[in-house]
């Protein structure tokens, strides 16, 4: 059941990005709105895939590499439709599309077996600490995918859309990593302990941080805080797969 | 004097401390964990670091004070965050003890072995079984030490994620005997910071949601909107 709902997803993924490519050549009514609903429906169906898994498994259905793929694709599609709604962004929606083909594609080809969790990781915890910090890494994959836009095109809209992505991936990290504190506080006795994970996480919220401040406080133009964010995004996908494969820690059981 | 205040409050110093912390924790994230906590993230001139961003927030955050809009309150909550959990660091840094427990089944103890030698825990604390919790399918669901304290006489089952508390202290369960699961071994915390740094998370929860969602003033998005028609964006 949930092999096929995959597959269905990644089509519907697939399906979506070809509207928004076809949108990209005749830039038509019909084919923006055809757009706006395959990625609805792609969301949907990445959603329900979880969902499935999540009574399979019997716990969270992220935990493992390929759990998280699935559950990137359904974010990075959901803080689009969230933020893309309504909006001419149709270069953007392409590419969120494109990039959750991607995800869903590396997710089908990673170990999908369901294993017993170690009993670190049974807690409900679990549930939001590993939910909001990607939440704020898929927002921050829509901010990159505006900000490389936003290079290529110069639109100022990019821009703001980039800004307000990564408003939303700011506090799903933050909230991702005071959660993962106090579940680290109850399991291992400590809220901080400087694992490699931890300290990667915390690397990334504060090159976001420094966008924040650059934006706000200093006037720095659209196109240096597009090169931070994709800087930043960089650092969140070393946070997210490079540690574990580079640097061994606490959180070295994601292998 | 003023000039003094005025570099302290400057943004620009602000955003050259965070990536100055940036870049000593990835420095820190690349050595083994032990030598880089030990070396870089413990060290003197971290705590200087730390200290010199809390200041520049300290002096930031007077300066600009709260302004009426949400927004502003919500990144004035964020710093307030970020200071009470700094100073819940600093607490830590001085005031945490840590030591290492390990009972075989039966034995008792009421010395934990800290990194300054044996400290006396104020009470005695008694293995009286230890288990490793299997499920059907064969995965392992938790390892567990049933324990007493004495002479109080409570008792208490410490598990993974589940600690116990006692005399002040919080007990975990650490380590086993992974052939005959004839002792178990225990970690043994006191950290007076950890309500303050509580109090700090959930300011800042509540302060980058509010940073982030609250409306604009009403005045703010008329004179986007209006820019938005010079520029020509819809």
């Amino acid at each position: 059941m949930y092999a096929p709902m995959l597959n269905i997803a990644l089509g519907t993924y697939l399906g979506a990005a070809g509207f928004g490519g076809l949108h990209l050549a005749v830039p038509q009514r019909l084919f923006r709105t055809m757009f706006g609903l395959t990625i609805s429906a792609a969301v949907f169906l990445t959603a329900t895939a979880l969902a499935v898994r999540w009574v399979d498994a019997e716990r969270a259905p992220w935990s493992t590499m390929h759990e998280t793929l699935v559950l990137s694709a359904c974010l990075v599609g959901l803080v689009y439709v969230l933020l893309g709604r309504g909006r001419e962004e149709s270069p953007a929606g392409f590419l969120a599309a494109l990039f959750g083909v991607l995800l869903l594609a590396f997710a089908s080809f990673s170990d999908s077996t369901v294993r017993p969790l170690v009993p670190a990781l049974r807690s409900n915890w679990l549930i939001i600490h590993v939910l909001f910090c990607f939440v704020g890494y898929a927002a921050f994959a829509v901010a990159f995918l505006t900000s490389i836009l936003y290079l290529v095109q110069r639109r100022p809209s990019l821009d703001e859309f980039s800004f307000r992505a990564i408003s939303i991936g700011f506090v799903g990290l933050n909230v991702g990593i005071l959660c993962g504190a106090v579940w680290a506080n109850q399991a291992w006795g400590h809220y901080w302990s400087w694992d490699p994970k931890e300290t990667w996480a915390l690397v990334t919220w504060l090159i976001y941080g420094i966008y924040l401040h650059g934006r706000r406080l200093r006037g720095w133009s659209p196109k240096a805080l597009s090169w931070l964010s994709i800087v930043g995004f960089a650092a969140t996908v070393f946070t997210y797969v490079g540690v574990n494969y580079l640097i061994v820690g606490l959180h070295s059981y994601v292998k | 004097m003023k000039r003094l205040v005025n570099m302290l409050a400057s943004p620009r110093l602000a955003i050259a401390l965070i990536a100055a912390v940036i870049a000593v924790s990835i420095l820190g994230s690349v050595l083994p964990q032990e030598a880089a906590v030990d070396f870089v993230f413990e060290s003197w001139p971290m705590a200087l670091l730390l200290g010199a961003l809390a200041l520049n927030i300290c002096v930031c955050t007077l300066r600009r004070g709260m302004s009426g809009r949400a927004a502003s309150a919500g990144a004035f909550l964020v710093h307030v965050s970020i200071l009470v959990i700094l100073a819940g660091a600093l607490i830590r840094w001085i005031w945490s003890e840590e030591g290492y427990l390990r009972l075989a089944t039966g034995e008792s103890a009421a010395l934990m072995e800290t990194d300054n030698g044996l400290v006396p825990l104020g009470f005695e604390m008694r293995l009286k079984a230890f288990r490793i919790v299997t499920e059907v399918g064969g995965g392992i669901a938790q390892y567990e030490s049933d324990v007493e304290f004495l002479p109080a006489g409570e008792a208490s089952t410490i598990g993974v994620n589940n600690p116990a508390e006692f005399g002040g202290y919080r007990i975990y369960q650490f380590a086993f005997d992974p052939e005959q699961a004839a002792w178990s071994g225990f970690m043994i915390v006191r950290d007076p910071s950890v309500p303050l740094v509580y109090l700090g998370f959930a300011l800042q929860i509540a302060g980058v949601s509010l940073a982030a969602f609250a409306r604009r003033t009403p005045s703010r998005a008329r004179a986007r909107r209006r820019k938005r028609q010079l520029v020509g964006v819809s």
